[in-house]
């Protein structure tokens, strides 16, 4: 198999046992979501970027200041590695992988996945429970994620970039805690993302503010129309779907 | 020779295959289609279509539609049509290039061949935070005995 580039442009970074968080597009957007309130609330810096030749040439614009679709950004001890596009599937292998291991350089406290898992009732959902996954070396880390009531995935499929990310987490030893909202598949779901972000904040023992996710929810619905149509598109390509099943396996 | 001339033919249909290919996954994917209607001021809204053992169920994402009073939903067997009114005109302000000038009056979603036929006066329909779900009842093959 072929391995594509993938390069991590940042600089050294000194802050001490990090958690390193992924937002990326995927179910409900949340990831996207989850990190766009992080960076204002946190007052996140951007510390770098993330490139490859199988990235689609696109420049993203934000109040005149032209970048690139995937960013890392610090603040405090969290670094934030967010993309504003859906990777293309044949990507995500290689960006997990170097992800994994540029996370691991930093000898971090944890990944945190900030993540969505699809429920076909959302509509009738009013309180989103949280479940998560995590890599063996996080199980120090189940104690504290116990004492905030979230659940843990007992049985069940990933797939996609977050699917990777924990794979490539489990044969590097590096601890992951994958968090997964219960949200929309197709749809940006920001009322979620406020529940995946104040579980986050607890963990991390940080205020955020999900306010605006709330009281802006129809305008970032509004305005995440076409990021979510194209990760849609993604998704399929990654057989999301799956999601919904149970594995094969039975004790 | 001849051998030759075979393969470059084939060199051809491998290469017209794949622009084919390509086309169609450009326009499966919409890049030529934007999600607004400068013209008629509309948006398009986000919609998913599943199907159950006896319906077909199709949710759009309508934000910024607060009555369910603005919403107007036409059926026929095989198409599907939604009109979604503001009560104020949106606008994008800051975003994009050409949609920041026009003031969006609507959603509008028309499925001009719906996967399955349905029975459309036997439709349901809920409107709950912004999303609307309808429900179809596929029509029913009649069972033919056999003289």
């Amino acid at each position: 198999m072929s391995s594509i580039d993938v390069k991590i442009n940042v600089g050294e970074i000194k802050t001490e046992k990090p958690y390193v968080l992924i937002g990326l597009p995927d179910v409900g957007l949340i990831g996207v979501i989850s990190a766009a309130q992080l960076i204002k609330s946190l007052d996140m810096k951007p510390i770098g970027s993330i490139d490859s030749d199988q990235l689609p040439p696109i420049a993203v614009i934000h109040d005149t200041v032209p970048m690139g679709p995937l960013r890392v950004y610090a603040g405090g001890n969290v670094i934030l590695v967010v993309s504003e596009i859906p990777l293309p599937p044949a990507l995500i292998r290689s960006f997990s992988k170097e992800v994994v291991k540029w996370a691991k350089s930093l000898n971090p406290a944890a990944i945190l996945s900030l993540a969505g898992i699809p429920v076909p009732n959302r509509m009738d959902l009013d309180q989103p429970g949280i479940y998560t996954v995590t890599s063996e070396p996080a199980k120090n880390m189940l104690a504290k994620l116990e004492a905030m009531q979230v659940q843990k995935l007992e049985e069940g499929f990933m797939a996609g970039p977050y699917a990777s990310i924990l794979n490539y987490c489990i044969a590097e030893v590096v601890p992951n805690i994958t968090f997964l909202v219960q949200s929309h598949m197709n749809y940006p779901d920001p009322g979620a993302a406020a529940i995946l972000l104040e579980a986050i904040a607890k963990f991390l023992n940080v205020t955020v503010d999900i306010e605006p996710l709330l009281e802006q929810a129809e305008e970032i619905r509004l305005r995440m129309r076409d990021t979510m149509k194209r990760t849609r598109d993604t998704m399929q390509q990654v057989d999301k779907a799956q999601e919904y099943e149970i594995p094969a396996f039975y004790g | 020779m001849p051998e030759k001339t075979k393969s470059l033919v084939e060199m051809m249909d491998e290469l017209f295959e794949r622009m084919e290919r390509s086309i169609n996954e450009i326009l499966r994917k919409g890049f030529m289609k934007p999600s607004f209607d400068l013209r008629h001021c509309c948006l398009e809204p986000l919609v998913e279509i599943s199907e159950t053992a006896d319906e077909l169920v199709v949710v759009y994402d309508l934000p910024f539609i607060k009555d369910k009073n603005d919403i107007e939903i036409k059926a026929t067997p095989r198409s599907l049509e939604i009109d979604a009114k503001f009560k104020e005109p949106i606008k994008l302000e800051k975003w994009g290039t050409v949609q920041k000038e026009t003031e969006f009056k609507h959603y509008h979603h028309l499925i001009r061949k719906l996967p399955v036929e349905v029975i459309p006066d036997k439709a349901i329909s809920r409107f709950k935070q912004g999303l609307l779900e309808i429900k179809l009842p596929k029509i029913k093959p009649y069972t033919i005995e056999i003289e």
